[in-house]
């Protein structure tokens, strides 16, 4: 199998192969076959209905792939499941979290879950970081939007994950929580996880990630950093990432 | 608007039974839904032997009819109306509230959309009830029943309008006297009943409870009674009629009381948009003062009134327990229990006036065995602290590090525990009503022994009954709703349907162990005595909690290979 720009051969954390999703004979996801490393940012980006949810849902084990595999740090999702998702962290665009537990009390139960119980150690610095000092008590149902997706991504991140999936992970967050989002997503990757992040926010993706995955069809249009994306196809040089993704998504022979 | 309400509701019920239909490519679904047509074929065929009036009942049947009905309404005013009679879906109220329609289209609207489920019901207890072989009895029948049992659920709605607006009165200082105002009255009505009821025990000789209630049920057909009891009979009258001119007699004043129920509940509309908005807008203010008063607020919907400790380290399932322990303490409302209390308390006090402690032993024994029995029926599809209530967060669950056995299983004995704590509660009292009644003749040795059984073997039948009910759940996702359940008296037929078919399994999955610890007391109490029951009941409870771990290790696999793709 001729292998995608940006396939590595250091140590993955992240490996998918073959990787295919079929909504009974509509295909989501076509043979994505990609790894990502330590320290890495990998922007999924793509039109609507490109498959970018669906391939988060398959990574993280919410929705099993009709074909080919999956491995996080080390371990194939399929064989051993839950090692693999003890390596991991989920968080979806739209929160969801139990309305009868308080912010504390998601934190405790998901420390529990993940086996982390030294993680409660960090918990202040957690919730400092996101802005949940004074919520400690209140119950999820009171939160407000944005406050609800704080505290999804404070449990995904209390256990330390070496594999971070996020599905438009600014959404419903204000100015001052976008800044501190980023700064968390940037110190991850720079303690060695990494890290998949899903956005429509171009320049977001831009701006944090590494590499750039842009599906259509649920199949691969480019794969690997800005400059390897432009080094195939030499007229985008020295273009953002929002006039890479309009050429190659607009273009009727970009998929391959 | 109705038009555009009738598209609305005729619209939805289309797309929900063809995304249904559309899962009946799944062989799974086919199967469940031949088994579940040839289980209503024969749970409802069997009311095809024959209509079941019997000679002299009808009066009966309408006397019970109406004191239930009087219960169920005792029930939506003192504890509350169930909490779906005000819902909205979220995108009924972000299409319908900002649309310009008013209010009372809101409430026309909301009364289109549950006839949906008013006329599966009508169907449902048209077949239960059947009261007549021929075709036009059986379409009077069914038109009586639409009418009891949309007046009923305008009652609801009203009541829970009611309630909502007399709860704001009470956080508003200055209408706070036409809240005691209307407290006032329902204590003088409680009062009233009180003394009649007082009435009747105290001119009885002392002696025999059952003679207590002969009396109490020959009250309720004096002109005082039969008063109390008149709104409800004026409902039920047309669905005793079997032909066509007695029914049309009593379909006028049955149709007058719907209409009273319409005009009520329309008049109501100011109160209806409030209490429909109030979560919201209540919540709107607290952040509103938190950030003029620049510190942190604790909204009051989201104050924690109880708490149960956690560990932060330990096996999953604990967690998994304590997560559903708690939102049962946070949200769920004890009603049942409340409702159980005070029927244990009332029995008693009528037992005791009428035939001192013996009587309310014996009606305490009697009301704790029947309602344990109940609980046994009904109670796995009332407590729902398990799956059923997470099928919303399935994406969550599939990403915990756990295998879908230890999920299950924690799933499972969230809700085992807590019917097994009600049933146990119950079992002391009836143990207790035992040992005080000495007419049944039971030694306290008996019922130490009786109860000493049950502490141990209801916790795995709960078990393996809570694990059928989650089987249906995560078999037939597509299918079964989540902790959103239809409510109400005029729901009652599809609960008693599904009820005796959880019921059904549960006995063919309780039958093997039951025989084994039988036969082994047979044998060995000859030589063993009463200490018989030692071995008998511990081989019982390990058949029982084979049963389960087998039926959770079976819906574990069956969870971790699970599609959520495929519910959408």
């Amino acid at each position: 199998m001729e292998r995608p720009p940006g396939f590595i051969q250091e140590e993955r954390l992240v490996e998918t192969t073959d990787l295919t999703k079929l909504y009974g004979d509509l295909p989501a996801v076509q043979a994505l076959t990609f790894g990502l490393g330590p320290g890495e940012i990998l922007g999924l980006v793509g039109p609507n209905g490109a498959g970018k949810t669906t391939t988060l849902r398959c990574l993280s084990g919410v929705i099993p792939p009709t074909r080919g595999r999956v491995r996080l740090a080390g371990f194939d999702l399929a064989t051993e499941p839950i090692r693999a998702k003890a390596q991991l962290a989920f968080i979806p665009d739209e929160p969801q979290l139990f309305d009868y537990l308080t912010v504390e009390e998601h934190l405790v139960f998901t420390a529990r879950l993940y086996g982390a119980s030294d993680a409660l150690e960090r918990t202040d610095t957690l919730l400092e970081e996101l802005e949940l000092v004074g919520k400690r008590r209140t119950l999820a149902n009171a939160l407000s939007r944005g406050m609800k997706q704080k505290l999804a991504i404070a449990c995904g991140l209390l256990h330390d994950p070496r594999v971070i999936l996020l599905d438009e992970p600014l959404t419903g967050l204000d100015p001052m929580g976008i800044r501190r989002m980023k700064a968390t997503i940037a110190a991850r990757a720079q303690r060695g996880a990494a890290v998949i992040l899903s956005s429509h926010l171009l320049p977001l993706v831009e701006e944090l990630c590494s590499k750039v995955l842009i599906i259509q069809h649920g199949r691969i249009v480019a794969l690997g950093s800005m400059a390897e994306i432009a080094a195939e196809r030499p007229e985008l040089a020295g273009r953002g990432l929002e006039d890479l993704f309009l050429a190659l998504t607009d273009s009727p022979h970009s998929e391959r | 608007m109705v038009n555009a309400a009738v598209y609305l509701v005729s619209r939805s019920l289309k797309n929900w039974l063809l995304v249904r239909l559309r899962k009946l490519t799944s062989p799974r679904y086919v199967v469940a839904l031949l088994l579940g047509v040839g289980y209503l074929w024969f749970f409802l065929g069997l009311r095809h032997l024959g209509p079941t009036q019997s000679p002299g009942g009808t009066e009966t049947a309408s006397r019970v009819g109406a004191i239930l009905l009087l219960l169920a309404i005792l029930r939506w005013w003192v504890f509350g109306a169930d909490r779906t009679a005000l819902a909205f879906s979220p995108a009924e109220i972000q299409f319908l509230f900002p649309a310009p329609v008013t209010r009372r289209q809101l409430i026309l609207f909301k009364l289109l959309r549950a006839q949906v489920l008013l006329l599966v019901n009508v169907v449902v207890w048209t077949v239960l009830i059947r009261r007549s072989s021929t075709a036009s009895a059986t379409v009077l029948h069914a038109l009586a029943l639409w009418v009891l049992f949309s007046t009923l659920f305008l009652h609801r709605l009203g009541a829970a309008l009611v309630r909502s607006e007399a709860s704001e009165r009470v956080r508003s200082r200055p209408r706070a006297l036409g809240a005691a105002a209307m407290g006032l009255v329902i204590v003088l009505i409680a009062a009233l009943l009180g003394v009649q009821l007082s009435g009747v025990a105290l001119s009885l000789p002392a002696g025999s409870s059952l003679e207590l209630l002969r009396r109490a049920w020959h009250w309720l057909g004096t002109p005082a009674g039969h008063a109390l009891l008149y709104p409800f009979r004026l409902l039920l009258v047309p669905v005793m009629a079997t032909t066509l001119s007695p029914w049309a007699h009593a379909m006028v004043p049955a149709l007058a009381l719907l209409g009273l129920h319409l005009i009520w509940v329309i008049r109501a509309d100011r109160a209806f948009e409030e209490a429909a908005l109030e979560a919201s807008q209540r919540r709107a203010e607290l952040m509103e003062r938190w950030r003029r008063e620049g510190r942190p607020a604790i909204p009051q919907e989201g104050r924690v009134r109880l708490s149960l400790p956690l560990s932060p380290s330990g096996h999953p399932i604990p967690a998994l327990v304590w997560k559903n322990l708690s939102k049962t303490i946070r949200e769920d409302r004890p009603s049942m229990l409340f409702a159980a209390v005070v029927v244990l308390v009332v029995g008693a006090a009528i037992g005791l006036v009428g035939d001192g402690r013996e009587g309310a032993a014996s009606i305490l024994f009697a009301l704790g065995a029947s309602w344990v029995v109940l609980l046994v029926f009904f109670g796995p599809q009332w407590i729902r602290n398990d799956l059923r209530a997470d099928l919303a967060r399935l994406s969550v669950l599939r990403t915990f590090p756990v295998s879908g056995a230890t999920l299950m299983t924690g799933e499972v004995i969230s809700s085992a525990a807590v019917l097994s704590l009600y049933q146990l509660m119950l079992l002391s009292v009836t143990a207790g009503g035992a040992l005080g009644a000495t007419r049944l003749g039971l030694t306290p040795g008996h019922v130490v022994q009786a109860l000493t059984v049950a502490v141990f073997v209801v916790p795995a039948l709960n078990v393996v009954a809570m694990g059928i009910q989650n089987a249906g759940a995560l078999l037939f996702p597509s299918w079964v709703r989540s902790d959103m359940r239809p409510g109400g008296v005029e729901a009652l037929g599809q609960h008693l349907i599904s009820g005796t078919l959880c019921l059904l399994l549960l006995v063919v999955a309780a039958l093997p162990p039951a025989v084994i610890g039988y036969v082994i007391a047979l044998l060995i109490y000859p030589s063993w005595g009463a200490a018989a029951l030692v071995p008998a009941t511990l081989l019982a409870v390990a058949g029982l909690l084979l049963e389960a771990f087998l039926l959770l290790d079976w819906l574990g696999g069956r969870f971790d290979s699970l599609d959520l793709s495929e519910l959408a």
